[in-house]
């Protein structure tokens, strides 16, 4: 990595040209009025003018990191609501917030919201939503916050399911036509260097694309103790990426980034079939719920390239985090945005892509051109939520099979209510109930 | 601690680790070991071992002159510093010893709340057990790709720390990173020109991975030659996390102190020194008297807040390289 600085040109704050803000203003259905900002305490902004209202949904660590961003990209945001399930973790977030944006910081106590409804509350009083929480939300909260007419950033992956991921495509629709933005935390696409690797790829620098290799091998997810006083279901909630029917586990998880770049360097193409391989090694302790801790997944494009893909949270273990494009007369590193072969060439910019995706939302905004990237955040999804059902049912599976199914991990994400029972129960051992390849039915 | 309960601790220590060299004691006459090799063994038995060279005590001129090239205003005023004797690595530590420490210190477990840490540590101890708490898992891989015989990389410099806390709890030997002056002293290897090895930026390439030579990524440690005194990749490779605070006017605050022998920098601050070129550095930043310090872009591939107190992410260009206390040396 170069050492040279930054140039990444930050959008401003300027003022909002007439016909621009008017846009902005039909867009923004109902709430950029004088009174619902009065509604929030209009003392605090500047006239109100130029002010983007940004709402947190969910307020663990990358959340809080991509509030920070909101507020890093635009002068003029402020973050006015936030929710979590937990209020603790919401009243942290506000501060470390707060400590890197003193003046951008204004949502009170009356704006901080916890449990399951909070997004509602969160939604209404925003502009633009940042939404990273636990996965099987994320269509829900998208597709609220764009029927309500607001702007959404939302982490991938963008569903856990194929029912969630047809509400995100309505979302996606929808928001086409209402003129909004929808950007997507996959952010390989936002990536300076990836984007220059890419196109040269496409432009013949590794010649026919052969095979590809996807790896992301590392460390386990955070364990979180359980705390005395919690509910079975406040403890499944807390450690999120533990539990199926919460995160979906690690092919749509983590394996996403390395998937959206393989579809990415194959013209944006959707493989059409997959099988994969899955299980727990290591991490059978009923602290880590009932995810597998190993996948391995073989997908096939129409044009019969493949992609070899892995993924593993183990301590101990080989690492590597990796996207490989093998091509007639070279290889490409997407990752490392390096190509070798008969046309070698390293990239030797400097690219912050989280920060990047939010100046470009907010620019977006503000210029009254939205960026939607529903066009490769859902079918990328999909196919990592292909690849996890491969695994969890030892079967082959095809994107068309994905696309007719209406499976979900109960309950659906609207029926969830903080007094609910998990879905899923420890046995007498305290062990969760695993798929069994094979054995296991899904779609 | 008492020096009689240390004593026993560091005895107890050394025997569960399975030192087999015990070269940084004092030989016979009592005089310093020139050198040793130092030999961790790991909770599965395997051995690593590195090499400790004695970096004589002596006085040296810390800075840059007003006239050399590229030299910034940070770099001054020069002044003369006199250091004690003490213990370097020859290598830049390797990747191979920092997954070790990482895998055996390691913990999965988020710590949400500061208070719960403290609360742990206060329990730990009164427990008597001296724990350490290492990293908690890397955003990636903290390999990024590269051999075990590269040097580790993109650790914060509290994990730069804490890594040389395991290796005393580890051997019983006081390893902690070099000061920053430590650092210089041995960079200079006792020449007086601009880059220590060699007169001309010229001659760099025979000694530092750096950008003429690197193809802009790190190399395996001590493939390029040696300094003066048997010290590889001081000049180039990865920059080296030091003891010191940073701070612009650290050099005119130590001559009004008159901090002369064995400065250990600023008391306070927030970011600290880094020092040595890169694999991307041009020949100016490969200067002995060139100083960096902890720039916020170093945390931008951590998509998270707070940021980890761990990891860099990404960042393949900061290293560590390990000193040691010589027997009976009680200075920090």
């Amino acid at each position: 990595m170069a050492q040279a600085k930054t140039n990444e040109s930050q959008p401003g704050a300027a003022g909002l040209p007439g016909t621009t803000r008017r846009e902005f203003l039909k867009t923004s259905t109902g709430v950029a009025s004088a009174t619902v900002l009065g509604a929030l305490n209009v003392g605090l902004y500047a006239g109100g003018s130029d002010i983007i209202r940004v709402g947190m949904i969910g307020c663990g660590g990358r959340n809080s990191g991509a509030g920070d961003q909101a507020l890093a990209a635009d002068k003029g945001a402020r973050l006015v609501a936030m929710c979590d399930i937990f209020p603790d973790r919401v009243k942290a977030a506000r501060e470390n917030i707060r400590k890197r944006h003193p003046d951008q910081v204004v949502a009170d106590d009356d704006h901080c919201f916890a449990g399951f409804d909070g997004y509602r509350h969160v939604i209404e009083a925003a502009d633009v939503v940042t939404i990273a929480n636990a996965a099987k939300f994320h269509p829900l909260h998208a597709w609220s916050a764009i029927q309500a007419g607001k702007h959404v950033f939302v982490e991938k992956p963008h569903g856990i399911d194929p029912a969630g991921m047809k509400m995100m495509q309505r979302a996606a629709d929808l928001a086409k036509e209402k003129g909004l933005c929808l950007v997507s935390g996959l952010q390989s696409r936002y990536h300076t260097g990836y984007a220059e690797t890419v196109q040269r790829v496409y432009d013949g620098a590794i010649g026919e694309i052969v095979s590809i290799e996807e790896n992301f091998l590392r460390a386990p997810y955070v364990i979180i103790d359980r705390k005395p006083g919690l509910s079975e279901l406040q403890w499944q909630c807390s450690t999120q990426y533990h539990f199926r029917w919460l995160s979906g586990d690690d092919v749509p998880q983590s394996l996403v980034h390395n998937l959206d770049r393989a579809s990415w360097v194959m013209h944006n193409q959707v493989p059409v079939k997959c099988h994969g391989l899955g299980g727990r090694s290591s991490m059978t302790d009923p602290i880590y719920g009932d995810v597998f801790d190993h996948h391995s997944v073989v997908y096939q494009f129409a044009n019969g390239v493949r992609i070899y893909a892995f993924c593993r949270t183990t301590t101990g273990c080989y690492n590597e985090s990796s996207s490989v494009i093998f091509g007639s007369k070279g290889k490409a590193d997407i990752t490392a945005s390096r190509i070798t072969g008969e046309n070698p060439w390293r990239w030797t910019g400097k690219c912050d892509p989280y920060q990047r995706e939010h100046n470009l939302l907010f620019a977006a905004i503000r210029s009254g051109s939205p960026i939607n990237n529903g066009d490769y955040m859902i079918p990328s999804t999909l196919t990592g939520i292909m690849g996890q059902i491969s695994c969890y049912t030892g079967k082959e599976v095809t994107m068309e099979q994905m696309k007719q199914s209406d499976f979900f991990y109960p309950p659906r994400p609207e029926d969830c209510r903080d007094d609910m029972e998990p879905p899923v129960k420890a046995d007498a051992s305290g062990s969760y109930p695993v798929p069994v390849p094979g054995q296991t039915k899904l779609i | 601690m008492k020096r009689s309960t240390l004593l026993t601790c560091t005895i107890l220590l050394a025997c569960c680790a399975g030192i087999l060299t015990l070269g940084a004691a004092q030989g016979p006459k009592g005089e310093l070991a020139k050198k040793y090799t130092e030999t961790i063994t790991t909770k599965d038995g395997t051995k690593l071992t590195f090499d400790m060279v004695l970096i004589p005590g002596g006085t040296f001129t810390m800075g840059s002159p007003a006239g050399e090239a590229d030299r910034a205003e940070h770099e001054g005023p020069q002044r003369q510093v006199q250091l004690s004797p003490f213990y370097l690595c020859t290598t830049e530590t390797t990747l191979e010893l920092f997954l070790i420490y990482y895998q055996e210190t390691g913990t999965a477990k988020k710590e949400f709340a500061e208070e719960q840490e403290a609360e742990l540590a206060q329990a730990q101890q009164a427990a008597g057990v001296n724990a350490i708490t290492g990293p908690t898992p890397v955003y990636g891989d903290m390999t990024m790709g590269f051999s075990k015989k590269h040097p580790a990389i993109g650790m914060t410099w509290h994990n730069a720390t804490t890594f040389c806390r395991w290796l005393e709890q580890k051997t019983g030997k006081k390893y902690r990173l070099p000061t920053e002056a430590e650092w210089e002293y041995a960079a200079r290897a006792g020449t007086t020109s601009a880059f220590g090895v060699c007169d001309t930026a010229d001659g760099l390439k025979d000694f530092a991975w750096h950008t003429a030579n690197a193809n802009m990524e790190p190399h395996a440690v001590g493939t390029r030659k040696p300094n003066a005194w048997g010290l590889y990749d001081m000049q180039g490779n990865v920059r080296e996390w030091v003891q010191d605070f940073y701070s612009p006017t650290a050099y005119e605050e130590a001559v009004k102190n008159k901090e002369t022998a064995n400065p250990t920098g600023p008391k306070e601050g927030k970011i600290h020194v880094a020092r040595g070129g890169f694999h991307d550095a041009q020949p100016g930043e490969l200067r002995c008297a060139a100083r960096a310090f902890e720039e916020d872009w170093w945390r931008m591939n951590d998509p998270q807040i707070p940021k980890s107190k761990w990891w860099l992410p990404q960042i393949d260009f900061i290293g560590i390289r390990v000193a040691c206390e010589v027997p009976g040396n009680g200075k920090k």
